[in-house]
């Protein structure tokens, strides 16, 4: 590992793929703490935090998936201290879950006061909500809310590159 | 008796056994609330911190080569949290203050996890 | 336009507070029944519980009877079907929805987080004049406060505050206060970072 630690959180509500992106953009192993849910739809559900590393040369992020559920607050507090920025990815098939994207929203605005990208995952079904009206929904502009399958290390590539890009924006030139 | 009753009959003869243990839970491993005694309003918050630590252990004492995880401990200046797993079906977190005797309640947690085991 | 859900995943309140600009026809059903709002804008033209017209009243009793079931959003043009218009204005109905805090529970999952800080980005209109204690808080709301902090400053119980606030996002008189915690000396890397995604092509 080498240079100064950038540091990106991968939030989103239970089953949006928030384990799956980090291990598509990972150079490295995850490092993933899982327990069997007892929520149904999968099979195992994340209670710790999954990490990975995308070596870029000269530097690096580390990518750190928290768990989607209100019980664990506490994990977001400790994992996201000093992220850059946060992907917050919402399912487009289950309209049931964007009470609580937003809350991750909001809690990414308000209280960790970084930026974010909104991510847009399942697409594939047939029954589902379109990308702008999530963002509607959200009352985000149309490009802060993007579709990407979390399993194409291309789709997972830009949306990063884009909440980089995003980054440097908000916090004047990158030059 | 229910089966939530047993378990909850459990911590209760943990709890008299040993009445410094102030806060008993019962948590599935990840994280949701089975039963608890004496935690409150922080009951659902500590059942997910519980399943955080047990899981976070088991990684860490797989990777230092420990072999099976027996307990988690976090001391603090005031007090204890002791985790402990049940088997791979659920986790049990109990709360002691500072002074309190872990030798002993290692030993009445081993009785509680047992009589848990059975109810699930 | 693919709009649809369950009512009890949202709430009444937050689908019309959703649809509310939008023009079209929002089909709540319950179980068998099925109430249609055709929506134009701002305002409700005229509603129906199945093909009976409803009055401004029938139409607030059946939305706030609704607990459960799906809805779905056809978009439209808003000429469509109304014999008689009866334009309630959306905010209205969303007042009437949630005047009364023992629906709190139903719109739990809904309130803001109680750290989350919120500012005024409208002046109080007639309709949300109404709401009480608006007049005291708008300096605080000027500001930017969260739900804790209007629970501290009028002596409130947080969830009350929460849901104070709730009503003011719905009828979209509050916006989330962006906090700036930015990590120091992440600035003159992002440019690197950048470079080092893309391999300088962009």
């Amino acid at each position: 590992m080498k240079g100064p630690a950038l540091k990106i959180g991968v939030l989103g509500p239970y089953g949006a793929g928030k384990t799956t992106l980090v291990g598509t953009l990972s150079t490295t192993p995850v490092v993933s703490t899982e327990a069997p849910s007892s929520e149904g739809g999968k099979a195992t559900t994340t209670v710790a935090l999954d990490y990975g590393y995308l070596d870029l040369g000269s530097l690096g992020i580390h990518l750190f998936g928290t768990p989607g559920q209100p019980r664990f607050l506490d994990v977001l507090d400790v994992a996201l201290q000093g992220a850059l920025g946060a992907l917050i990815l919402v399912r487009a098939d289950q309209p049931s879950q964007l009470p609580r994207a937003r809350e991750l929203r909001d809690y990414v605005t308000s209280v960790l006061g970084v930026p974010y990208l909104l991510g847009v995952t399942h697409m594939d079904k047939e029954r589902r909500w379109e990308p702008r009206e999530i963002a509607l929904f959200m009352r985000e502009p149309k490009e802060r809310v993007l579709p990407v399958d979390p399993r194409d290390r291309d789709q997972a590539h830009r949306v990063l590159v884009r909440l980089v890009e995003l980054a440097c924006e908000e916090g004047g030139r990158c030059g | 008796m229910s089966k939530q009753e047993k378990i909850e009959g459990a911590l209760s003869r943990l709890q008299r056994d040993m009445p410094d243990v102030r806060a008993a839970i019962v948590a599935s491993p990840d994280g949701l609330l089975i039963a608890e005694r004496g935690a409150g309003d922080a009951a659902t918050r500590l059942a997910a911190m519980a399943a955080t630590s047990l899981g976070l252990g088991r990684r860490i004492a797989k990777t230092v080569n420990a072999g099976d995880l027996n307990e988690i401990v976090i001391r603090g200046s005031d007090g204890y949290l002791a985790v402990f797993a049940i088997g791979e079906k659920a986790v049990l977190a109990l709360t002691l203050p500072e002074g309190g005797n872990l030798g002993l309640l290692r030993i009445e947690a081993e009785t509680a996890v047992r009589d848990v085991l059975e109810e699930l | 336009m693919a709009i649809f859900g369950r009512i009890e995943d949202l709430g009444v309140p937050e689908v019309l507070s959703f649809l509310g600009s939008h023009s079209g026809r929002l089909i709540l059903r319950d179980g068998a029944t099925a109430l249609s709002l055709i929506i134009d804008g701002s305002k409700v033209r005229c509603a129906f519980l199945e093909l009976d017209p409803l009055d401004q009243t029938g139409l607030i009793l059946h939305l706030a009877h609704l607990r459960q079931g799906e809805f779905r959003f056809e978009p439209a043009g808003f000429d469509e079907d109304c014999p008689v218009a009866l334009d309630v204005p959306v905010e209205r109905l969303i007042l009437e929805l949630t005047k009364f805090q023992d629906e709190l529970e139903h719109y739990r999952s809904q309130l803001p987080h109680p750290e989350v800080r919120f500012r005024l980005v409208r002046r109080p209109n007639t309709e949300g004049a109404a709401i009480p204690l608006i007049a005291q808080v708008t300096h605080l709301l000027r500001k930017g406060a969260s739900a804790r902090q209007l629970a501290e400053s009028l002596g409130l119980p947080v969830d009350e505050a929460r849901f104070f606030l709730y009503r003011l996002r719905l009828l979209g008189m509050i916006e989330e206060v962006k906090a700036d915690r930015r990590p120091a000396g992440v600035k003159g890397l992002l440019g690197h970072l950048l470079h080092a995604l893309t391999g300088g092509v962009r």
